[in-house]
């Protein structure tokens, strides 16, 4: 399998702090690999730098084997289409207006015929045909999601690079967004996505990727990944991997509760 | 209705209204029926329609550049409010919020008062200094928030305004009676020959905006999604912020400040028409264009002395958008 990613030496910093100490990672083409790791590691941070957002200190990222720099813009945009953590909509564009505009980079000043088939195969890709003619202001979350996806598959690129696609959403919808991004990866794409659910993510995904103090690593596969030592120092709480039926769950291990006060407890003075 | 038989329906309308206002004038000079038959004859080729004669002089002379000249500032200001309200992803914005209007008028007030400077550049240079003041302020920051730039708009237009005061302030009262005047939207003046210094800036600017419809909306959706599709947001907002800066600035020199006038009729065309900017900006200088000549009739025929086209406006314009606000669902966000 050659490597859709290719991270080595990176470094990058936002202001004073250095978000990203170390990374050399690899992603391999055609996988579904989820990047997990406590708010704040550097998840996202890591994710734009690899899409070619936000500049680095020092390193070396090649996504399908172009090298990824900010200045490369239209190149990039090519290979890999990247979903931010949120989105605010202001404007109430139609669904099928907004994941035209996936085509920008790549239209001139109107689209063409070849712009709005590949969005019309975006629409269905995602299942969404039906929202078509929708507002996206009046969409419900989870709906929302699938049209920002979909914005991003009308690009129609190889490596898809996600933030977070699933957070906020209903279990429903979080299974709904997976399962398509899983029928993607069947189809040849390779995707690369933040998590939080480290549940969904080991029944999701292929290959795991953590950001730990600063560093970026590789986990030797799903089942290192359900390694409780390995989740516990990622997120840095105790933490406990259940196998009912064969599927992995990652839950908390609390302390036993303590009896509650019968009364509450005079406030210090 | 389906959008090109929209379109049509906008553009007959269009049509009608601009040759209909050349039948309205002040009551008493030229009669409207003599017009229309007037005009009539000139279509038909018919006798009678000598260009010297003094219904021609008034027709063609006095009250055709001038329906033209409040079409294209009507058309420009509506097609750079949609385009800005695009670009800083807010729809509370238009030319006059951003400070252009303010800077415009206080160029061209100062060219006024130093009676040898021309008018057009300096409106201009005045809008042009004040929408990169703005833009500066509030990409201090790294990532320019629309409520900093609006918040710069805001703080740049009063500083202009202030400005505006001064130049009044210390100019002759002759000269200050011109800027005053002026102020209010000076297009009882116009005639060909502003409409040759006006037209080029304004029509190149709203065609500029024109061309960039379809690429409004991806502005229009977020930065993130603008660079993942490999746009460079920064560069396309700059182009179509320049190209506002144009048109509303030419508009500024000629008719005075028209505030909200850019911040009303998208928020209209959009109430009916959706808010895809392929529809939204075209519609917007169509209707801008006509109901701004609808408003310069009412302006012209209502009373016996003229009522300043801006008053005029804010007065209509802010009734229906305190209705437009609370009936219709506006695209605010949540």
């Amino acid at each position: 399998m050659s490597a859709a990613l290719e991270v080595s030496g990176l470094r990058v910093r936002r202001g004073a702090r250095e978000v990203i100490r170390a990374a050399t990672v690899s992603v391999p083409c055609a996988a579904l690999s989820v990047i997990l790791g406590r708010n704040g590691s550097g998840k996202s941070t890591f994710l734009r730098v690899v899409a070619g957002l936000l500049p680095k200190e020092a390193g070396n990222v090649r996504a399908l084997g172009v090298e990824v720099e900010p200045a490369t813009f239209a190149r990039r945009s090519r290979l890999c289409g990247y979903l931010a953590q949120q989105t605010s909509v202001v404007f109430p564009f139609r669904v099928e207006d907004y994941v035209l505009t996936g085509r920008g980079g790549v239209a001139g000043l109107v689209p063409r015929d070849i712009d709005r088939e590949r969005a019309a195969v975006a629409l269905a890709q995602a299942g969404i045909v039906a929202l078509r003619d929708r507002p996206v202001t009046e969409l419900s979350g989870g709906e929302l999601q699938l049209v920002r996806i979909a914005r991003v598959l009308a690009q129609d690129t190889p490596l898809l690079l996600l933030d977070e696609p699933i957070t906020h959403l209903d279990i429903a919808h979080q299974i709904q967004v997976l399962s398509l991004l899983r029928d993607l990866v069947a189809a040849g794409r390779t995707v690369v996505t933040v998590l939080h659910d480290a549940t969904l993510a080991l029944l999701f995904g292929n290959e795991f990727l953590y950001v730990l103090d600063g560093v970026v690593s590789r986990a030797d596969g799903p089942a290192a990944m359900r390694d409780e030592t390995l989740l516990e120092a990622i997120y840095g709480v105790p933490l406990r991997v259940i196998e009912p039926a064969g599927a992995a769950a990652v839950v908390p291990r609390l302390p036993p509760a303590r009896p509650r006060p019968m009364v509450a407890p005079a406030p210090d003075r | 209705m389906k959008s090109p038989l929209r379109a049509l329906a906008f553009a007959v309308f269009a049509t009608a209204v601009v040759g209909g206002s050349l039948l309205v004038g002040p009551g008493g000079s030229v009669n409207s029926a003599e017009a229309a038959r007037w005009v009539a004859g000139l279509l038909t080729g018919g006798h009678g329609t000598e260009p010297d004669s003094l219904l021609g002089t008034v027709l063609l002379g006095i009250r055709l550049p001038r329906i033209l000249l409040t079409f294209l500032v009507g058309a420009a200001l509506a097609a750079s409010g949609a385009g800005l309200q695009a670009i800083f992803r807010n729809p509370l914005v238009d030319p006059y919020i951003m400070g252009i209007s303010s800077g415009a008028a206080f160029g061209a007030a100062l060219a006024i008062a130093s009676g040898v400077l021309p008018v057009q550049p300096l409106a201009f240079l005045g809008g042009g200094i004040a929408v990169a003041a703005s833009y500066l302020i509030a990409s201090h920051r790294r990532n320019s928030s629309t409520v900093a730039m609006i918040l710069a708009g805001v703080v740049v237009s009063g500083v202009f305004t202030a400005g505006l005061t001064v130049v009044q302030f210390v100019s002759d009262p002759f000269k200050l009676q011109s800027i005053v005047h002026w102020t209010m939207g000076s297009l009882h003046t116009a005639d060909w020959g502003s409409l040759r210094a006006v037209a080029p800036p304004a029509m190149a600017g709203t065609v500029l905006l024109l061309l960039w419809s379809w690429r409004l909306n991806l502005l229009a959706i977020g930065d993130d999604e603008a660079m993942s599709a490999g746009v460079h947001p920064g560069r396309e907002r700059l182009l179509v912020l320049l190209a506002a800066t144009v048109a509303t600035s030419s508009c500024v020199a000629v008719a005075g400040v028209i505030a909200f006038y850019g911040l009303f009729v998208p928020h209209g065309v959009r109430w009916i028409a959706g808010a895809d900017n392929r529809r939204v900006v075209p519609l917007s200088a169509i209707a801008g264009g006509t109901l701004l000549v609808l408003l310069d009739d009412l302006a012209r025929s209502l009373t016996s002395y003229e009522l300043p086209i801006g008053v005029f406006t804010m007065l209509l314009g802010a009734p229906f958008f305190i209705v437009l606000m609370r009936r219709a669902r506006i695209g605010w966000g949540e």
